[in-house]
């Protein structure tokens, strides 16, 4: 079989695979499946093997695919890789949902961005900085990863706000972890990505200075990245200096996600970023 | 052998009749020695609790063994009111009883965790005075780990039932462990001092309490568990304490709100707005209803509380089928246990005596002079013949016990033994 052909095969086999997770998860709300936490785990390393298989491919199997797919299965991979990592909290049925759905959501977008191109057409621009380029990519890879992850831990965090705060309860706000569990993990994947990012801005730009080219602000992506970075530091600031707590810091990182990063992981599978 | 349950419990009886007969230290002590003295009855273990008081007893005359229990109830009841109450298993109800007291299908409240620790205790104290026999032990046991994977395979324990469970369950739910949290108690209802005892239990580093008689305050203060600093503060202080504490309980008896919208607003300004649970468990209630829509403000009151038991209660009911399948699958265990055990001491006879005919007659008929080799080949065959000849009456006994006295008559076996074992 050809590289191609069997990446198209994993790929849908994973899309289709994460979307099943994802409404099993859903289902386990109503039904309260026997050895759920169990069976996700081995459903999430297939996924991880599956998905690996596709890293896999592109780095010896020699088919080429667009930067915005590389991004988004990277992301993906990193995503349920770090849900593993986390599985004792992150297996409570409405954030195996969200994870599930976040994850199908990248696999279809990569599925729709493969068309061929150059992977790294920086070297040839500026053949002595590509070293500065795959840091920066890196870097940013990483911060998206776990900030979807904070982003995931905040929106449970409102939902759990919300069940405490109104009194209608249910099974699915029942399974998420106590509000001080979820606080504890925002804080640590906000910190986490917030350094991530910071280092892909700096080396970015680091980049764009050493080649002689524009400024950030000509990039769309690199613009709502800023806003991003900017809201994740006031949550930083207020965090670590004003020790600041509650349900407007988990706005907070929502908010980040939801005007930065979340639109620029678009703009990279659209392909209307700057190209390097 | 049968297996008897004689008792009264919450269902039928009155607390007055089941105060006159609870049993505890000399009392209990005393009525499993009258049980041992009963020789209808092989064992028997009493479990008395404040919502039941049962004599479990296992027999091979079950007509005899009933007669004697009335003995023994008449000495534990002398008002002569207990068989006005009392009910009477025999068998398979009585096993299937046996099964869901401990596990708390049986409990007032639905899934309640202390009936595991009275049984245990129940088999304990009957095991020290030596009354249980084999049977009875080995039924008791399977009861208990009956109760133990109902407890961890179903949520019929899960969920809060009573207010204090009510309100540590909520404070759970925001504050994850409550373990090195620090609460404040004003008022001191009775509810509120158990609550802060249930909270305190659960590891809190500090509580504080603030009352209007500061002695009721000290008497509380004492009442926590070790490992929780307590502490009694005055009303005055109570503002500035509420900016730092993570859980405040109210339970005043003050006719007017104590603590408004406004107060509340500046404490979450000045705690940074650090989330905080208040349990105004006050009637009328001590806080502004109106604080409830402040953000990071958790405001539960008896209402709200009720309405988790009322959910608690629910879920548990919701579990039910799932605990009676479990139940099924060990009492048919215990069953087959029981039912192989009934069969040993018959089987037992039957290879001893089967072996000292085959020892007498190689004694009598085997030459002599014959090699270690020849010899040892004989000693073979004929065990071999006498264990292929045993296979099939020793089949029947163990899937049909009860012809036990049918094949230690056809073989001349010695009857079993009697009475306590």
């Amino acid at each position: 079989m050809n590289p191609a052909a069997a990446t198209l095969a994993l790929l849908m086999a994973s899309a289709v695979l994460s979307a099943a997770c994802a409404v099993y998860c859903a289902l386990d709300v109503r039904f309260h499946f026997a050895g759920f936490a169990r069976v996700l785990s081995g459903l999430f390393g297939l996924l991880l093997v599956l998905q690996s298989s596709l890293i896999g491919l592109q780095v010896v199997g020699g088919a080429r695919f667009s930067l915005a797919y590389q991004i988004l299965i990277l992301t993906a991979w990193g995503l349920l890789a770090c849900s593993l990592f986390f599985n004792r909290y992150l297996f409570a049925d409405l954030i195996g949902v969200l994870v599930c759905g976040v994850d199908s959501a990248l696999l279809v977008l990569a599925l729709l961005m493969r068309q061929p191109e150059p992977c790294c057409p920086a070297p040839a621009a500026a053949p002595g900085l590509s070293w500065l380029l795959y840091l920066h990519v890196s870097a940013i890879l990483l911060s998206y990863v776990v900030l979807t992850l904070a982003f995931i831990s905040a929106l449970g965090y409102l939902l759990r706000d919300r069940g405490l705060k109104s009194k209608r309860r249910g099974r699915a706000l029942d399974s998420l972890p106590p509000l001080a569990t979820l606080e504890g993990f925002t804080d640590r994947f906000v910190l986490a990505g917030f350094l991530a990012l910071t280092a892909g801005i700096v080396l970015s730009q680091v980049f764009v200075v050493a080649s002689h080219r524009r400024g950030i602000f000509f990039d769309p992506r690199e613009a709502l990245a800023l806003v991003s970075w900017l809201l994740y530091a006031a949550y930083a600031g207020l965090r670590l200096l004003v020790r600041f707590e509650g349900r407007r810091l988990a706005l907070l990182v929502v908010a980040g996600y939801a005007t930065g990063l979340a639109p620029a992981v678009v703009i990279t599978s659209l392909g209307a970023a700057r190209p390097f | 052998m049968d297996l008897l349950v004689e008792g009264l419990s919450y269902r039928g009886a009155p607390l007055a009749v089941r105060e006159r007969v609870f049993l505890s230290g000399d009392g209990l002590r005393g009525g499993l020695r009258r049980l041992a003295a009963q020789d209808a009855l092989s064992g028997g273990a009493i479990l008395s609790t404040c919502n039941r008081t049962e004599l479990y007893v296992t027999t091979a005359e079950p007509e005899r063994a009933a007669a004697q229990l009335d003995a023994v109830v008449a000495a534990i009841d002398p008002s002569g009111e207990w068989p006005r109450h009392s009910y009477r298993l025999s068998r398979e109800r009585a096993l299937e009883h046996l099964f869901r007291v401990p596990s708390g299908l049986d409990s007032a409240i639905l899934g309640e965790g202390q009936i595991l620790g009275q049984f245990k205790g129940a088999l304990a104290s009957a095991v020290a005075e030596g009354t249980v026999d084999a049977r009875l032990d080995l039924v008791m046991r399977r009861a208990i780990s009956a109760a133990k994977r109902v407890r961890t395979e179903t949520g019929i324990t899960r969920n809060a039932v009573g207010f204090g469970q009510a309100a540590v369950a909520q404070a759970r739910e925001i504050f994850g462990s409550l373990r090195g949290r620090t609460a404040l108690m004003v008022g001191a209802g009775k509810m509120a001092g158990s609550t802060a005892r249930l909270l305190a239990g659960e590891g809190m580093a500090r509580v504080h309490f603030s009352t209007r008689t500061p002695a009721r305050a000290m008497e509380l203060a004492a009442e926590m568990p070790a490992g929780t600093i307590s502490l009694t503060v005055p009303f005055s202080q109570v503002e500035q304490l509420a900016a730092e504490v993570d859980l405040i309980v109210c339970s005043t008896s003050a006719e007017d709100t104590l603590f408004t919208r406004s107060m509340i607003e500046e404490w979450m300004r000045r705690r940074r707005r650090r989330p905080l649970f208040i349990l105004d468990l006050a009637v009328p209630r001590d806080v502004d209803p109106a604080a409830a829509g402040i953000g990071d403000l958790y405001l539960f009151n008896v209402d709200d509380l009720a309405a988790v038991v009322d959910r608690g209660l629910a879920e548990r009911r919701r579990e039910v089928p799932a605990a009676e399948a479990i139940l099924r699958e060990e009492i048919a265990a215990a069953r087959e246990l029981l039912r192989r055990r009934e069969a040993a001491p018959a089987i037992a006879a039957l290879r001893q005596s089967a072996e000292a005919l085959r020892r007498e007659h190689l004694r009598r008929h085997l030459p002599p002079g014959l090699t270690p080799d020849q010899a040892e080949a004989v000693e073979r065959m004929s065990a071999g013949l006498v264990a292929r000849l045993l296979h099939g009456p020793i089949a029947h006994l163990r899937d049909h016990a009860d012809d036990e006295p049918v094949v230690r008559r056809l073989l001349g076996l010695e009857p079993p033994p009697e009475g306590l074992e």
